[in-house]
């Protein structure tokens, strides 16, 4: 086996999660016969992913919302592994923001343009599913 | 979180499945070789993305089965060092957090790495935060970082380890083949629930901690 080129290109959870939809239909259509041992590594980590992205933002996200929020999101000058940390994380306060954007003081200027960011990126793309409560210890 | 990686593999195909169309067959193949499984320096692999190329079929001499040559697309976790990501703590002991992203658990916090200062409690085999209160005359309020709790890290190391197979059951228990190292010393980083904006107390926090980034 070679690796021609280990980063041909990023995915985004959606993404991952669209295709592990079609793959998961694709293989209950095709094992109508029997599943085999070998193919439960692949079920294994498509149920279990599946599991995780569920509770992620791209569990309502849509390729139309993503594709908009790419158009309004043109003015920040972001690079695309910020790009794709906000349809990923979909930052609600200034601090998640600070934490995806390299030097957010010198990239924002204006306090505006934080808020800005985060009401186009709270208005483009659907809230995330509510999280299963935590119990919470702090004091 | 996930990269798209272009890989080149020669593929065996039986007798039987040779009538077919050959990609199902190529696909489910390359599936079960890595599907699940961490190849080094390259990540975690989930599944088959597309094939891009497929060579001719040979048949050897002495064997009935088609060797093909086939160029594929593979969906890897390997997140970049910087990423941030949200993961559910899962384990907790003086050396740091482990924490699990339901697929992947390798993902390892050390304790030096922590929201600064943190503070082990032996008895609970906990860490928590001391977040220092406003009131000078009030004790510094004790975030902890228990298992279960939802939190975000950033990503600062992928590390890969060449495990032989047929190590001690010891050795191969606590043998990881691919390790990511993260850090929760940052604004904003940690449990979600210090930075929500809704709870009022986690409200005045994130303020302070503002201004403390700032400075």
């Amino acid at each position: 086996m070679e690796i021609l080129n280990a980063r041909k290109s990023v995915l985004t959870n959606y993404e991952v999660m669209k295709l592990r939809e079609e793959e998961k239909n694709a293989f209950t259509a095709a094992a109508g016969k029997r599943v085999r041992d070998k193919d439960k590594m692949l079920m294994t980590v498509v149920y279990e992913t599946q599991k995780y992205l569920k509770t992620t933002p791209a569990a309502v996200q849509t390729q139309d919302c993503i594709s908009k929020l790419v158009k309004l999101l043109k003015p920040y000058e972001l690079t695309g592994a910020e790009t794709l940390q906000i349809i990923n994380l979909r930052p609600t306060a200034p601090t998640d923001v600070q934490l995806i954007v390299e030097e957010p003081e010198e990239r924002f200027k204006s306090e505006t343009a934080m808020d800005d960011l985060i009401n186009v990126v709270t208005s483009t793309l659907p809230p995330k599913p509510i999280p299963p409560a935590t119990p919470s210890r702090t004091t | 979180m996930f990269v798209l990686a272009l890989i080149q593999d020669t593929v065996v195909i039986k007798p039987h499945e040779l009538e077919h169309n050959v990609e199902p067959v190529v696909k489910q193949r390359l599936n079960q070789r890595l599907a699940n499984r961490v190849v080094p320096e390259l990540g975690l692999c989930m599944c088959v993305y597309d094939i891009v190329h497929v060579g001719v079929t040979y048949i050897l001499p002495g064997e009935g089965q088609g060797h093909v040559r086939v160029k594929f697309r593979m969906v890897v976790l390997r997140p970049f060092v910087g990423e941030v990501i949200e993961a559910r703590v899962v384990g907790s002991s003086r050396l740091g957090l482990t924490l699990s992203i339901e697929f992947f658990a390798d993902i390892f916090v050390p304790a030096d790495r922590l929201p600064d200062p943190h503070v082990y409690e032996e008895a609970e085999q906990i860490w928590y935060w001391e977040y220092p209160s406003e009131d000078d005359s009030q004790p510094p309020s004790k975030l902890y970082m228990d298992p279960g709790k939802i939190v975000k890290f950033k990503v600062v190391e992928n590390i890969f380890k060449d495990i032989s197979p047929d190590v001690g059951s010891v050795e191969a228990k606590e043998g990881k083949s691919y390790e990511i190292i993260g850090t929760m010393a940052e604004t904003g980083l940690g449990c979600v629930g210090w930075w929500a904006a809704n709870e009022e107390a986690a409200d005045e926090e994130q303020e302070e901690d503002l201004d403390m980034g700032e400075e």
